[in-house]
């Protein structure tokens, strides 16, 4: 992977793109409404296939925990839950707001990614986070997932 | 009955799941597609909004069938048929 790869912007092409963000919104808030309401929702089709977690699983009950305040075990389900609500209220924000605004928030985060690369890693950060979890806690991981 | 339907509807969505995030790592590159791997309903957003022009709208389509029998049967089965696993990732 060349530098130019590694400090791509990923997340501003998201923030850009408002049906892409609309939809994606949409659904996020839909899986969340009906795993708050215990109804069958989207499911992780590696964990249900394989058996394995995939480095997203847990996602969706921690962000529930936090935005019930309940940060330790939010952290504990998925220390990543904070960056991703941080992510998903962006998305929206953007999805919402006036087209100027929404430009500005997309061209700030274009920079910040270009010089920082700060995306990817992030999702380096997360798959380190899963092989870490999936390696030294197996068991303890697979058990929080399926509770 | 159910356990063996919805293993098979799991090895087919898993089987789209794969071909989608293949074409996704092809269109926009490896941090896209690590993406698309963490998150499953990125991907399956992705695909749909960009059926057409990639050619993939018959795998959509059977995917997002199976996704929605899935459902289904985990209604049926008492929101947890899947072999005893939860129904959010």
């Amino acid at each position: 992977m060349t530098r130019a790869t590694l400090f791509q912007p990923i997340f501003a092409t998201i923030l850009r793109d408002r049906r892409f963000g609309y939809v994606i919104c949409t659904a996020t808030f839909l899986q969340l409404a009906l795993t708050l309401l215990r109804f069958p929702s989207w499911p992780c089709p590696i964990f249900h296939t394989l058996g394995i977690p995939c480095p997203g699983c847990g996602m969706t009950r921690a962000t529930l925990f936090l935005v019930h305040g309940e940060w330790r075990q939010a952290l504990t389900m998925h220390a990543f839950a904070p960056i991703v609500v941080l992510a998903l209220a962006l998305i929206t924000v953007c999805t919402i707001a006036p087209r100027t605004r929404a430009e500005w928030i997309a061209d700030r985060t274009e920079v910040v990614e270009r010089y920082t690369g700060l995306t990817t890693l992030l999702l380096s950060g997360l798959i380190l986070y899963w092989l870490a979890r999936l390696l030294i806690l197996q068991s303890a991981f697979v058990r929080l997932i399926q509770n | 009955m159910l356990g063996i339907l919805g293993v098979v509807v799991w090895l087919g969505s898993i089987i789209c799941f794969i071909m989608v995030l293949i074409k996704l790592f092809q269109d926009k590159g490896p941090l896209h597609g690590i993406l698309g791997l963490i998150c499953g309903l990125y991907t399956l957003i992705w695909g749909w909004m960009n059926a057409d022009r990639l050619g993939i709208r018959n795998i959509m389509m059977i995917w997002s069938l199976l996704i929605l029998i899935n459902i289904i049967l985990g209604f049926v089965g008492g929101f947890s048929f899947h072999l005893g696993t939860p129904s959010a990732p």
